[in-house]
């Protein structure tokens, strides 16, 4: 697995308009790193280990090499995907800037929850 | 040959001489920290640093070419040294001026390149291992990434 290109899987609710919307979005973003957005429903034809109630609960990101992140987490792995957001990944890993990301991305969460058909 | 030709010589050799003093520093000393932008791409380094110390020159001598007139004429040798005096002052200024615009690009293109070479900044929450099993799973505490 080491020395294979890094590869994002981004896990967001199909059900929801706004994150099929971000997930369009995402796709349209020139990367440093390959992301794909498949709908959490999908997760278990997929061969996600994670459930699609886990995936539901949580935005949730695996990466080629294992690695899950979740929350808060995910979005910030995948704006280090990003060429344009990079830069600001980088801020909000900061713990300093930790509080801004909570709130950023858990107001974004609450959005996505309130246009879930 | 009166005093103002005097004056112009004076002034077309001393710009000319810090010019390339100038040019020849940044191209000298841009050269390693370019490598080290370019990844170690010897080549694309030496050209941009070519390419960047072409430019310097260009506005420089442009501008030492249309800062050449004296608006009052030179009357002795005293208004001579004066008028250089002078018009050497404001070359030098351009000079400084230009040397902190390339500091700037220089650090800019370095910054731009920690930002696109900086590692995933934070640990996964959990990690799925090559059997497909679920291990570590759950928030730890996010560590602090260097920085940036």
């Amino acid at each position: 697995m080491a020395g294979d290109p890094l590869e994002l899987t981004v896990w967001f609710d199909g059900d929801c308009g706004f994150c099929a919307r971000v997930a369009k979005w995402l796709d349209g973003q020139p990367k440093y790193v390959p992301v794909r957005c498949v709908p959490a429903q999908d997760a278990a034809g997929a061969g996600c280990p994670l459930g699609t109630q886990a995936l539901l609960d949580k935005v949730t990101v695996t990466a080629s090499d294992g690695a899950v992140y979740r929350g808060t987490n995910a979005w910030i792995t995948v704006l280090w995907a990003l060429r344009a957001y990079r830069r600001w990944s980088l801020r909000f890993a900061q713990p300093r800037w930790r509080p801004m990301a909570e709130a950023l991305f858990g107001a974004i969460a609450g959005v996505a929850k309130m246009t879930k058909k | 040959m009166n005093p103002t030709i005097y004056a112009y010589a004076t002034y077309v050799f001393l710009s000319v001489a810090l010019t390339a003093w100038v040019g020849r520093t940044l191209h000298s000393n841009g050269r390693a920290f370019l490598i080290d932008v370019f990844a170690d791409r010897e080549d694309l380094a030496d050209s941009v640093n070519h390419l960047l110390v072409v430019g310097f020159y260009l506005i420089n001598f442009g501008y030492i070419a249309l800062a050449l007139k004296l608006a009052d004429r030179a009357q002795d040798a005293t208004t001579a040294f004066e008028a250089v005096s002078y018009k050497v002052g404001l070359v030098l200024v351009v000079l400084g001026l230009m040397h902190f615009f390339n500091l700037y690009v220089f650090s800019r293109i370095r910054a731009h390149k920690r930002v696109a070479d900086a590692p995933r900044p934070l640990p996964p929450d959990a990690v799925v291992r090559p059997d497909g099993v679920l291990a570590a799973v759950e928030v730890r505490t996010p560590p602090a990434p260097p920085e940036a």
